[in-house]
């Protein structure tokens, strides 16, 4: 792989964003996370700005993902998993991965986009509504609202206005996964998780993808794990280059990706490793 | 890379060094050989249980014919009385069609509960060590000869629900109905279960992610995505309900009995099969080519619960 022209790419983009006075919406401090005996992740620090997007990178199995999935607890479906430290998560500063803290009750709090669309087996509107649902809210004329509002969300509206009540898995691979996003977005999460949400979209699904992951994020704090370097240079505000189960380095996207401090960073984003 | 292109290049100069290795040319013919004969054995034996299967339509629908003949399929499907075998005779199919389907009904309304409440625990709540413990016990339900159960029915179930209802009958429809109820409960979970656990684990991270619980997850996301298999799982408890023979020949009674009402004694179509099997009823007369009329229409409705069956899992087949 040739160097990629990711500095060109920041520089587009930080034209529009200016930098604001940063505040959390959560931070990892000292978790450390184990897969029965296996430790996958160790010590890992990683402030999560509010209404920015932050890039988890590193190579498959540096426990990127593991990481994004420590946020909303999903280790607790599996047995024999384990976490050690806090995840704070603002501005309540409940620990998300603390014992006593009810698994559910963040899940209501943190919503989640898979790396393969996983639509319900219901209709457009029902896989939208179901999150709504689940929080007890059952009115027509809200859950109509909110549903329009969050495909608007995931620019998905104008596509499926007139076949809402017909299944989810008529739609393509892209729509899908725009319609997990409308179903993540709906109940108004306080901080969203991308686990690589484009790698299995063709490019034109994953430049509409990108797109709006953008724009949430003038709203809404995203946390994104992905493979695709230029993908992290376009999208991200923060990266954090992860290694074998380590936070290598954590800064500004500008920083990761034209100056990083460290040489196994540079190595990464340069394409000479991984 | 490189590296990568000096192996390959290397590899490629060995093959054409050394030229390929099946010259054997008496090898090459064996494997064909061994390869068509293969393909003619499996070839026979699959058409072997076609054929089987055709011959037994086929004798089912001429014997029926004859019968036909004497007693028309309006009087087949709408005379109220089964009396073959008496001298004012009357060859009307409901008195055993109504207590075959009400057997069966009663063992569906154990079944199909009993059978997705259980389906559903062992799908999505138990742990993998109890389900591999439950699963061989279900199965070894299904292994008890039906002979058993018929006993059951007769000897214990039948006594036990007399203390609570004081009218019920020797041979009743209950006590069977609620016998095969428990006898194709193993069909209905396994199946049914089999079709749960084929529900993707992405579907039931998603819902938890959303803030489902664990029955919501269950009840909104894997129930409805494992429709089509717990449809077909309900169809196979059905298809053996109604086949079921000797269950009811013993608990259920042989006297054809147009009712409604589970605590009387009815003899279902396989009651009736079993009946006049036993007799010594000459080759070729009415009364022997009723079992034939009555086996015909056993099998239109196993065929129509099948074909019922295929039709739902068709439509509401879910790819994920």
């Amino acid at each position: 792989m040739k160097d990629l022209d990711l500095s060109a790419l920041i520089e587009a983009r930080d034209g529009q964003k200016p930098e604001t006075e940063p505040t959390l919406r959560a931070n990892v401090d000292q978790l450390n996370f184990w897969y029965g005996d296996f430790q996958a992740l160790k010590n890992i620090n990683l402030p999560i700005h509010d209404k920015k997007v932050t890039a988890l990178i590193g190579a498959s199995g540096c426990g990127k993902s593991t990481l994004l999935r420590c946020f909303n607890r999903m280790h607790d479906l599996y047995h024999n998993n384990r976490y050690e430290g806090a995840i704070t998560l603002y501005p309540e500063g409940d620990n998300i991965v603390g014992a006593k803290t009810d698994p559910m009750l963040i899940r209501l709090r943190v919503g989640m986009v898979f790396q393969k669309p996983n639509p319900f087996p219901k209709s457009i509107y029902e896989n939208v509504a179901a999150g709504l649902r689940i929080r007890g809210i059952n009115k027509r004329t809200i859950l109509d609202d909110k549903v329009e509002a969050a495909l608007t969300g995931a620019a998905l509206w104008d596509e499926v206005k007139d076949r809402l009540n017909e299944g989810a898995y008529s739609l393509s691979g892209g729509q899908q996964q725009r319609l997990c996003i409308a179903r993540a977005l709906a109940p108004e999460p306080e901080l969203l998780l991308l686990d690589e949400p484009t790698s299995a979209l063709d490019p034109i699904a994953t430049a509409k993808v990108e797109d709006l992951i953008e724009k949430l994020a003038d709203n809404i704090t995203i946390l994104i794990v992905t493979h695709n370097m230029q993908q992290a240079a376009r999208i991200s505000d923060h990266v954090g280059y992860m290694h074998l189960g380590e936070m290598v380095e954590f800064d500004l996207a500008s920083r990761i990706f034209v100056k990083p401090s460290k040489e196994q960073t540079r190595a990464y984003v340069t394409g000479r490793f991984g | 890379m490189s590296d990568q292109a000096a192996l390959i290049g290397g590899a490629a100069d060995g093959q054409g060094a050394g030229g390929s290795v099946l010259v054997d040319p008496s090898f090459l013919w064996r494997r064909k050989l061994k390869d068509r004969i293969a393909r003619v054995v499996l070839f026979l034996s699959a058409s072997l249980s076609v054929f089987v299967t055709a011959a037994i339509v086929y004798i089912l629908i001429t014997e029926s014919m004859s019968f036909f003949e004497v007693v028309s399929i309006w009087d087949f499907l709408t005379d109220t009385q089964w009396t073959p075998l008496f001298t004012d005779a009357h060859y009307g199919i409901l008195p055993l069609l109504s207590a075959t389907l009400m057997v069966s009904g009663i063992a569906l309304l154990v079944a199909v509960p009993a059978g997705t409440v259980l389906a559903v625990y062992l799908s999505e709540y138990a742990p993998a060590k109890l389900r591999e413990a439950i699963k061989p016990i279900l199965e070894l339900l299904g292994g008890v000869p039906t002979v058993v159960y018929g006993y059951f029915a007769l000897l214990f179930v039948t006594p036990l629900l007399q203390k609570f209802m004081p009218g019920l009958n020797g041979f009743n429809m209950l006590a069977p109905g609620l016998v095969m109820g428990i006898m194709i409960l193993p069909y209905v979970v396994s199946v049914s279960e089999d079709a749960m656990r084929a529900v993707p684990d992405t579907l039931r991270e998603g819902a938890y992610a959303l803030g489902f619980s664990r029955f919501h997850t269950a009840l909104r996301v894997v129930i409805p995505g494992a429709f089509s298999g717990i449809t077909a799982a309900y169809i196979l408890g059905m298809s053996r309900a109604v086949g079921e023979t000797m269950v009811v020949a013993i608990a259920a009674g042989q006297n054809p009995n147009l009712t409604l009402n589970p605590s009387e004694g009815a003899a279902t179509m396989t009651a009736y099969i079993v009946q006049v099997s036993l007799g010594d009823l000459p080759h070729g007369s009415i009364g022997y080519q009723t079992i034939f009329a009555v086996g015909l229409t056993l099998f239109v409705i196993t065929l129509l619960f099948n074909i019922i069956g295929f039709w739902l899992r068709r439509r509401y087949r879910e790819v994920y």
